[in-house]
Formats: C-alpha cells, structure tokens, sequence
C-alpha cells in the first residue's frame, strides 16, 4: 500500500482519478465561485473532479454554480444560493431495486438531467422540498424554491413556494410527479408548475418565471478549470430554425381544387367548354315538297362525338327519327360568339315518323345541329331588317337521293314587317330551279321562326314542272337572336320527287329600323258560332298598313287562317293615335264597308254589322318586372252593339301591378254607352286577374251594371269578358277588346300610363 | 534496488498514464472529427463512454454539440454551460448554448444568449441565422402569450395554363370521338400580378391550451385579355384551439375559404381539421390528422357539391447540418362523396408529398417539393359514360431571401400535370411567381 501511495498521489494531482471511495456518489464537474459540501461537521471545499458522498449537504453561494455527475449517470446543476442534500443515493451499477436517489432541495434551485436511478422503478428517485416532493418518470427537470429570495424580471418579489419545469427528451417517458400533502400532478415537456406550500394544489403555469432557469451566475467568475475549448466555428451556424421541428400548419388534405375551365359545368351538368348540340332541325322529301322539324329546346336529339345528329325523338312517337345508315356530306361552321353548326345528310335505312305520323323509311334527310341554343330564344329586335351570306350546308338532294348545288341563295329577314324574303338557285343534273318567296311569322313547336312559300321556275328535262312550288322555314339563333339562321325547305323538284334543302347563314349586316306592330285588340261581331268574336293575341300575326290605317292581317299560319281580316274596299272610321310613355305608339280604328271580310273559327264572314275594330302598338319585348301603374282611358274606336249601334267610350282604368305574379284590375269602371244603355264595368276576374312574363291574355270575366235603353230604367248586372295586351317596348300601352252584354256590344280601347 | 524497482514500477505507471494521457486528449478530437462528418449521434456516444472527461472544458464543448445534436438537449447544455462559466466570452459557446437552449424548450435563456450573441456584432450569416431562431421562439410564444401577425405580399409572374385548359382544342373522347371544345376550355397563358393581404393570432387561455383565428385575402389578376375571364381571389378564415401537452400537440380547426373566379363566387369550402402532432425526438415529428369539409359551388357548378373526408399522416425530421435540412413526408387519402347525386363527380383520392428545405447560404432559404395525387371517380362520366381517373404531378421549388427580418424575396417554381384518362381533363400548368413580402409582427 504504501508502495503505492506517491502513486496514486501523483494521479490524484494529475487531476485524472476515477477511483471512487464506497461512500462517494457523485464527481463534481463544475464548481464556479463559492461550492462546499458540508460532510458531517466538515467544509468541504469543491473543485472540479471533487467526490461527492451520500448525506453530504452541497451548497454554493453568490454568483456560483455547481455540477455534479452522480453515479447513475444523472447530473444536477445548481444555481447560486442553493443548497441541496444528499438524503440518500445508492447505486451499484445496475438497476436491481435497491438504488436510491433521495434529495432534497432545500434553498434555491437546480436543473437536472436525471439518470439510471428512478428510470425503471420511479419510486426510488424523488427530491423534496419544504413544500413538495417531485417524483421522475426518467426527464428533465428544472426547480427553484423561493423563500422570499426569488424576483421578477421588472424587480418585484416572487410569491414563495416551489416552481418547477419540464425539460426536454432525456429518458423514459418524460414526466415528473409533484405531489404535496394535498395534490399530486403529473407535468410533461415544457409544461410549468407552481406550489405554494405543502397543504396548496399544485397549480399549472402557462410559463415558468425567468428565475427558475440557470442563468450562469458565476460565468463572471470563472470556472474550476480552465482549458481552452474548441473554437466551433462551423458548429455557431449549424442547427438552424428548421431545427424546431413542430409543424405550425394545418394540415392541407384537400384534393387538388384549383379552378380547371375544362371541369366548369354548364346547364346540364356537363362540362360547358364541350361544344355539344342542344338543339337540331331536319328536313325531308314529303307530300307535295318537304316537312322540317326543328327543335331548339334539345328535347328530343342524340349526337355522336361530332355533333352529328343520329337520332330524335321516340321509336313509335311523332315525331322521330332514326338516321339507319350513313351520315354523308357533313360539314359545319363555327360563328363568332363560339355556337357551332354542324350538318350533313342521313342516308341508307332511314326512318322517319312524321308531324302527323306517317311512316317515311329509306328517304334522304338533311340535318343540322346546333350548339349553344337557350331555351328561350334571345329576344329578337323588335325592328329593323337583318341581311345574310350563305356559310355551308349539306347539298340539296331530291326523294331519289339525287345530289344537287346550291347556286345561289339570299336571306333577309325584316324584324319590322315580320318577314323574311328568301331567294335561291339550285341545280340538278337536268334540272335547274330558280325560286324565291316571301315568309311571315311563325310560332308553335317543331317550327321555325319564318315560313313562307316559295314559287319559280324549273329548267330541264328532269323537272318534275316548269313551274316550280316549295315552302321555306327559317330558324334563327344568336346572342341577339337572329346572327344564326338555317332555311330549310322543298320543291316539287325532280322527276325522282321532291327536293329538299337546308342551308346555313350567318348575319353580314343589320339595318335598324321602327319597332314591329303587334295587332293589340281587335273585335268584331259576326254571326259565326256564338255570334262574336273577340280576338286580342296577335303577336304571330302579319300586318298590313295603309299609312298608319291598318288594312289586312294574317295569322301566322296563312292567309285565309283563323284569325285574319282584311278591309279590301272598305273604309276605316273613328281613326286616331296616342303616345306611351315608353315612346311607342298606339294606333286605332274601326273598318267598315260591305267589303270587309273576317276570318273566325267557323268561316269567313263578310261585312260584320259592328264592322271590325282594332288597336294595335309597337311589339312588347320585355314586360317589367316589378312596379305600380295605372293605365288610363286615351282612346279607341267607338263599341257598337250586334244590331249595329255605334255608341261611346267614354273613360275608364286599370291598376298594373307587376312582379314575380303580375296583377290587374279596373281602377274607375269602364263607361260606355250604346244605343241609350249606359254600362259601368267595374269587374276583371272578381277582383284582379293574374298574369304572368307572357302578358295579360285570355278572356277574362268582367261584369258591371247597366241602366237605361235596352237595360230598362233600373240598374241591371252585365256579364261579358276582356282580353287585353301590353304594347310599347316597356308596356307603356295597353290595349283591351271586349264584349259585353245580351246586345253583344263589343269594344276595343286604347290605354296607356 | 528496491528503490530502483520502486522507481521502475513508478516510471511503468508514468507511461501507462502518458498513454492514458494521451487517451485523454483524444476523445474531444475525436468527436469533434465526427462532428465534423455530421455523425452527432456517433459523437455522442463517444463521448458517452468518457465520463472522465466531463468537465474538460474542449470535451465539453465538443459533446455538449454532439448531445445537442443527436437529441440529448439537456445533456448538452450542461456541458455547454460548464464551457460558458470557464470561457464567458467565446461567442461560439454562447451560441451553441442558445440553440441548445432553444431545442430545449428554453425561450428565455435562449432568447437571452441569442441577444448576447447579437451584440458582439457577429458576421452577417451569424445575424441572419440568429434571427430566424428569433423567429421561432416568437412564434413559439404562442403557447403561453398572446401573439398576432399580419402581412402583406405582392407578386408577379407567369402562368402557362391560367385555366388549367387542355393544349389543344382538338380531342378525342369516348363515345363522342373528336370533339372541338370551346376556347374558354384550351389552355391560356398569361403573366399576372399577386396580392395577399393576411394575419393571424393566437392567444392561450390556460397551460398547453390555446385559441388562434386567422385570415387572408389574395387575388390572382392575370394580364391578357383573354386570360382576364380566369381572375381568381380567395377569402379565407380559419380558427380553432389547440392543446399542447407533452410531447403531443393536437389542434382542431374550422375553416372556411371562397374562391371567386372573374369575380363571381365559384366555390366556397367549409373544413373542420384535427390534427395530432408528436414529437418523436427535438428532431423528427409525426403528425396524423383527419378533415372533413363541405364544397359548395355556385350557378350550373352546383352539381359538384360535395362532402369531403380525409385522412392522412405527416412526418418531419430535421437534420444537423450546416445546410439545416428538412424532410417532410406526407400521405393522405380522402373520397369526395357528392351530394347531388351524381356519383361522377365524386372521387377517391390517395395522395402523398415530400419536401426538403435547405438554407445553404445565410439569409437564403430553398426548398424542393414533390405531389402526387390520384383520383378515382365514383362513377361512368354522364356524357362519355367512362369512369374518370386521374393523375396529378407537381413539382415545386422555391427560393427565398431575407432581405430585412421583415422584408422578403421568393421566387416559387410551380411545374404540374394531370393526366387522366379522359383526355378532356389533362393539362399541364407551369408558374413562375416573383413576391416580396412584408410582415408586420
């Protein structure tokens, strides 16, 4: 032994020993200002490499620190003006239940990086305080007791008790324990805690004061030791913020939803950049010329990948189609604001039930499809004339399947006269016609917008005749309703029967002019059926003027149709006019004269004896849709009784409420006189009668009293009805027809706001 | 002889500890040596098996690095501290401390250290790395103090495909064949400009839990006339609380976000998102989350809406380097189930992305990302009568420069496709956005 004592003296002042007495716990890693450890009755000054033994009391002073590594591994690091004792540490070398690490804090506060005592069995680590015992789960740890002796960062004193916080990762799962004689509570990482005393909850705080963190008191001082350390240059710019690793994010899940034009939908739940067909028309050889069928409302057509039509309608229903066989001779056009045609001609085993249901098989049918059509049309202008250049069409064929050329062809649509003037030239092999006619308004479904006839001549031996007959459809389409425009018709064409054909326009010029006349009201008597006839709904029909007089209509079907008229040489009394306030015109009279023919239901009629009245205004295209008006009296022919007696109008109003249901009723009761009756209606529909985008239509019950002449000396109930319509480009006129009465005393009047 | 003997066993110690002596210096090299070579963890473990030599201020140094960086914060800044108290003026030192501290959890010791740092005047890469670890701790604050930002960003760039239109207006679909598609459907290129107004804040209301609400509104104008009709804005607000406690942190979030395209609402999205995270280790965090959300559209669009449930897991990890690497990991799935009876436009989506952030020069920040995402649809296209699936590609770059602490340059690269087997929705849409941004904190 003392052999080897210079020895182990010499290792020893060589700062490198690592043995360790039996009651040494701990080796002293940093000892910086004023650290002893009171060993019994001793003072134990340390430095670093010192030993620590179990039961010692370590304590440092101002501006002092202490570390010690004890033997599990576990270091403590100790602020100034601390103390901590050593209760009772055991550690062999292995967690085998008898290892101890019992402390207690006793003054000031530590920071500690626990070790292998208490990682496995928790109940054997704990470090007590005045105010409360922490227990490990294996962590990090920092705690301070403040015994008056702790102070805010603005100076103040902090309120006494224990506070403590929760470290980062070292072992286990990273928890401590605090638990006092009332409380116990379990803290995680960065979680902070507070203690007053030993009989207070153990309170949870947000943040832990700056005082409970090490603040390296004694870093003036200097440390135990002093060797230089590395430089670290590289290592002062390593680890940057991407070190926090807690994303502060949410997280983005959501699938892709960027805005793809390509998956925007259209009307029908389809993607709207598909230029698909919605609408078609067909014509084919039938009768004495052809039958076109349009549909613009797509009710009816199935397409393939090119807008093709390949079928429309229902096997079995009228009407329907079938295309059977090929679709040859196609083509299309695409217009400026994007709608696209596209025709072409069916061939082979075609099959065609027509409007009134007869089977066609085998015959050739002309197409064309559109795309972009709305189902309710765009409103067309209410004036003015619209001229066109040809674009495209599949070639005229006759029934025999026969192919011709469009030589020539010119489309002008009046908007103002509510015609269409069409003119063409086709030639066949042996057959060149050359026709041209004129088309009036036309409504209903499967039709176009203009039909008219057409007539001319044929040159050649394969003429059907020289003298050429045919009939001609104009559809129409467009942002304002009209820059699109198929013809399709027939002639009785060929020695192999009809020809057929259809033919594309686009609008080359628009030419404004006045606003088309809508025959407002218009009445007559006559003895047909229920011996009147009170007509008011003519927006199909076709007029014909005499300066401002109007002397014939047609309806839109035709002449000789229910309803037409026509003054032929007759006169026209009780002529007059007034302005709307919308600028549009109403205009009346009364046609008179042995002359005068009218078209009823039931017939024609010749000079009816209260002769014929009329109104009519500028064509209304958009009714208001909100707004009060009240329409006064301004005129109209005079109402005249079945036996003839011309009498008065003298005055009257309605209330005009429009809105999502539209309302009207008489404000002053209508006054007339005819043949010394006076009548006084007051009532439309019992109050009001209601009316929708389509206007004020249909008869209407109107009822009232009347006194004198026919009705006798007292006051007697009328019954009769009245139609009415609104005219000018916002409704600034209206005008009425009506009947009442057992005299049929029949009136029209003109009213405006 | 005795003597002598005495003196040779003496001499044979000597040299036993001169070579132990020798031994001893070795350690604090050698982990420095991997430190060097970015092995923190074999550093640490190095020094683990020299417990003697703790409290040798240049083995401190060394393995309060290694510790730190392998995940040992706490060790480390034991060593580190007892490195300060000796050396009180190496600003190296100092700044290991902080970030040792920062990784640690604590705030205040590393604000402090940072700040201590900063006033030695330190060169400018030292200044610009200092202040994003600022950054972090202020945003970090939220957990226990209330904090608020705003920000306003303006941009400009080019976009190849502002409509995510298809390349050619010619294209063959099922049953249809060729089929010409509108304009409004072919793609549209166009430069535009950016603008991003935002905030947000977050106050806590007791330990570990706290509210937080934010906002942003950002338009997308583009510059052609043609490309104008594909303006796009976005409002969105979102708030929620969150609960931190150990290594867990959990959020919930509602959200709501309208996208208006030329103006006109097209899409409004209502979420509700919850989110786990778990700290695995200071460096790797693993973070599942649910969401459900509500798409409404607007006008003809209405058939698209739809209810959304997803699910996914993230993962980050960060690693120690002098380029600060960071990896992150996501996958996710989801079905978009439509509610308007049309099983067409509903999906089942399984995605993933990955992403590395590098800072390679002070003040420089660049990242690299990838995205897939595959969509099947739930049933046969109503018109083309072929159940749609897709696939979507997205690889984005973006290059970003501190100019101020406040003030910042980026530069984002956006490179994407979708295939899909209906050739109407395949695109491919390229962007390239110069922004400058200043936030107000």
């Amino acid at each position: 032994m003392k052999l080897f004592s210079p020895c182990f003296a010499f290792l020893v002042a060589l700062g490198l020993s690592t043995t360790v007495h039996a009651a040494d716990v701990g080796r002293v890693l940093l000892a910086a200002g004023n650290a002893v450890a009171i060993r019994g009755n001793q003072t134990v000054s340390l430095t670093h490499g010192a030993m620590i033994q179990d039961k010692d009391l370590l304590r440092t002073g101002a501006a002092s620190n202490l570390q010690v590594r004890f033997t599990d591994e576990s270091i403590v690091s100790m602020k100034e003006n601390s103390e901590l004792r050593i209760d009772d540490f055991r550690f062999s070398g292995k967690e085998d239940g008898s290892e101890r690490g019992f402390l207690s804090l006793l003054k000031g506060g530590l920071r500690t990086v626990t070790g292998l005592v208490g990682r496995s069995n928790n109940a054997n680590y704990r470090l007590s305080t005045t105010t409360a015992t922490i227990g490990i789960r294996g962590t990090d740890y920092a705690a301070t007791l403040c015994q008056g002796d702790c102070r805010n960062n603005d100076g103040s004193l902090a309120k006494d008790g224990l506070y403590g916080r929760t470290h980062g990762i070292s072992h286990g799962t990273n928890r401590i324990d605090v638990s006092n004689e009332r409380d116990q509570k379990s803290f995680g990482i960065n979680e902070n805690f507070y203690v007053a005393d030993a009989k207070s909850v153990v309170e949870p705080l947000l943040v832990a004061p700056d005082f409970v963190s090490n603040k390296l008191e004694s870093r003036k001082q200097g440390g135990s030791k002093g060797e230089s350390g590395g430089s670290g240059t590289e290592q002062a710019t390593t680890g940057g913020a991407a070190s926090e690793s807690r994303p502060s994010t949410t997280p983005e899940a959501l699938p892709q939803l960027q805005f793809v034009a390509t998956q925007d939908l259209g009307p029908q739940g389809t993607p709207a950049v598909l230029q698909l067909a919605n609408g078609w028309g067909v014509v084919y050889p039938f009768s004495s010329f052809a039958e076109t069928v349009f549909d613009d409302n797509n009710v009816l057509g199935t397409y393939n990948g090119l807008n093709q039509l390949l079928s429309y309608g229902s096997a079995g229903v009228s009407p329907y189609g079938n295309s059977g066989g090929a679709i040859v001779d196609t083509g299309g056009h695409t217009y400026p604001n994007g709608q696209v045609l596209t025709w072409g001609r069916w061939t082979g085993n075609t099959q065609i039930l027509t409007l009134n249901g007869t089977l066609l098989t085998n015959i050739p049918v002309l197409f064309v499809t559109a795309t972009g059509l709305t189902q309710n049309d765009p409103i067309q202008p209410s004036g003015g004339v619209a001229t066109y250049t040809f674009v495209g069409g599949p070639s005229p064929v006759d029934a025999g399947g026969n192919t011709g050329t469009l030589t020539s062809s010119s489309l002008t649509l009046d908007f103002t006269t509510q015609s269409a003037i069409y003119n063409m030239g086709i030639n066949f092999s042996g057959a060149n016609f050359s026709v041209s006619g004129t088309g009036i308004r036309s409504t209903g479904p499967y039709t176009g917008d203009f039909s008219g006839s057409l007539s001319g001549s044929c040159a050649g031996a394969n003429c059907a005749s020289p003298s050429v007959l045919g009939g001609f459809d104009v559809g129409t389409a467009g942002p304002n309703g009209f820059e699109l425009a198929v013809v399709s018709g027939g002639l009785n064409g060929t020695l192999a029967g009809p020809v057929v054909f259809l033919n594309a326009y686009q609008s080359s010029g628009f030419t404004p002019g006045p606003a088309s006349k809508t025959l407002a009201a218009v009445v007559a008597n006559v003895p047909l059926g229920s011996n009147r006839i009170t007509l008011s709904q003519f927006n199909g029909a076709t007029l014909t003027f005499s300066g401002s007089n109007l002397i014939a209509f047609n309806s839109s079907a035709g002449t000789g149709t229910f309803p037409a008229g026509n003054l032929n040489s007759g006169s026209i009394v009780e002529t007059g006019s007034v302005a709307a306030v919308d600028g549009s015109t109403l205009n009346w009279g009364r046609w008179v004269g042995s002359t005068v023919t009218v078209v009823g239901s039931a017939g024609t009629y010749v000079n009816p004896p209260t002769g014929l009245s009329y109104v009519y205004g500028d064509r209304t295209t958009t009714l208001p849709t909100s707004g009060s008006f009240t329409y006064i009296y301004a005129g109209g022919p005079n109402p005249v009784d079945a036996a003839g007696n011309v009498g008065t109008f003298s005055g009257g109003s309605f209330n005009v409420s429009f809105g999502g249901t539209s309302t009207i009723g008489i404000a002053t009761p209508l006054a007339l006189t005819v043949a010394g009756a006076n009548y006084s209606l007051n009532t439309l529909c019992g109050g009001v009668c209601t009316f929708g985008s389509s206007g004020f239509t249909g008869t209407n019950n109107l009822t009232g009293t009347c006194i004198n002449g026919t009705c006798g000396g007292s006051s007697t109930p009328v019954f009769g009805a009245l139609s009415g319509q609104f005219t000018g480009a916002s409704a600034g006129g209206l005008a009425i027809t009506g009947a009442v009465g057992s005299t049929n005393v029949t009136f029209t009047g003109a009213f405006k706001r | 002889m005795k003597f002598r003997g005495k003196a040779v066993i003496c001499i044979g110690l000597l040299a036993i500890l001169t070579s132990a002596s020798a031994a001893f210096a070795a350690p604090a090299d050698d982990i420095k040596a991997l430190l060097d070579k970015g092995d923190a963890a074999g550093a640490y473990a190095l020094g683990k098996n020299h417990p003697d030599q703790l409290g040798n201020p240049q083995f401190d140094f060394y393995f309060g690095v290694a510790a730190i960086d392998s995940g040992r914060a706490g060790e480390g800044v034991l060593a580190l501290e007892r490195y300060a108290v000796n050396f009180p003026d190496n600003a190296n030192a100092r700044l290991e401390l902080a970030r040792g501290y920062f990784v640690m959890g604590d705030d205040q010791r590393a604000r402090e250290e940072f700040n201590a740092v900063l006033n030695t005047k330190p060169p400018a890469a030292v200044v610009a790395n200092i202040e994003r670890f600022l950054d972090a701790l202020r945003s970090r604050e939220s957990t226990y103090r209330t904090t608020a930002g705003l920000f306003v960003e303006l941009g400009y760039g080019y976009d190849s495909n502002v409509n995510g239109g298809v390349g050619s207006a010619n294209i063959n679909l099922p049953v249809f064949g060729n089929v010409v598609i509108g304009q409004t459907g072919v793609k549209t290129k166009s430069n535009f400009n950016w603008l991003a107004i935002g905030g947000q804040i977050s106050h806590p209301v007791s330990p570990g839990l706290a509210v937080f609400a934010g906002g942003q509104i950002d338009g997308k104008f583009n510059s052609s006339g043609d490309a104008q009709q594909f303006d796009q804005g976005n409002i969105a607000a979102n708030g929620g609380i969150s609960y931190f406690k150990d290594k867990n942190f959990y959020r919930l979030t509602a959200s709501r976000s309208e996208v208006s395209v030329d103006y006109n609402r097209f899409r409004t999205v209502s979420s509700l998102s919850g989110e786990w995270l778990h700290q695995i280790d200071e460096l790797q965090t693993i973070s599942p989350f649910l969401q459900t959300a509500q798409f409404d559209y607007s006008g003809n669009n209405r058939v698209r809406d739809a209810e959304f449930h997803a699910a996914g897991i993230g993962y980050r990890k960060a690693f120690i380097d002098k380029w600060q690497p960071l990896l992150t990991l996501s996958i996710n799935t989801g079905k978009e189930h439509n509610t308007e009876g049309r099983p067409d436009l509903g999906r089942e989506i399984y995605g993933g992305r990955t992403a590395l952030a590098i800072t390679p020069i002070p003040k420089w920040a660049l990242s690299v990302g990838g995205t897939y995402q595959k969509s099947r649809y739930s049933g046969p296209d109503l018109l083309l009568g072929t159940t749609r699936s897709d696939k979507y590609y997205a690889a984005d770059a973006v290059a970003s420069y501190a100019y101020t602490r406040d003030l910042s340059l980026r530069a984002e690269l956006l490179l994407s496709k979708n295939t899909s087997n209906l050739e109407l929705y395949t695109y491919r849409r390229d962007m390239l956005t110069f922004k400058i941004r200043y936030d107000f904190r």
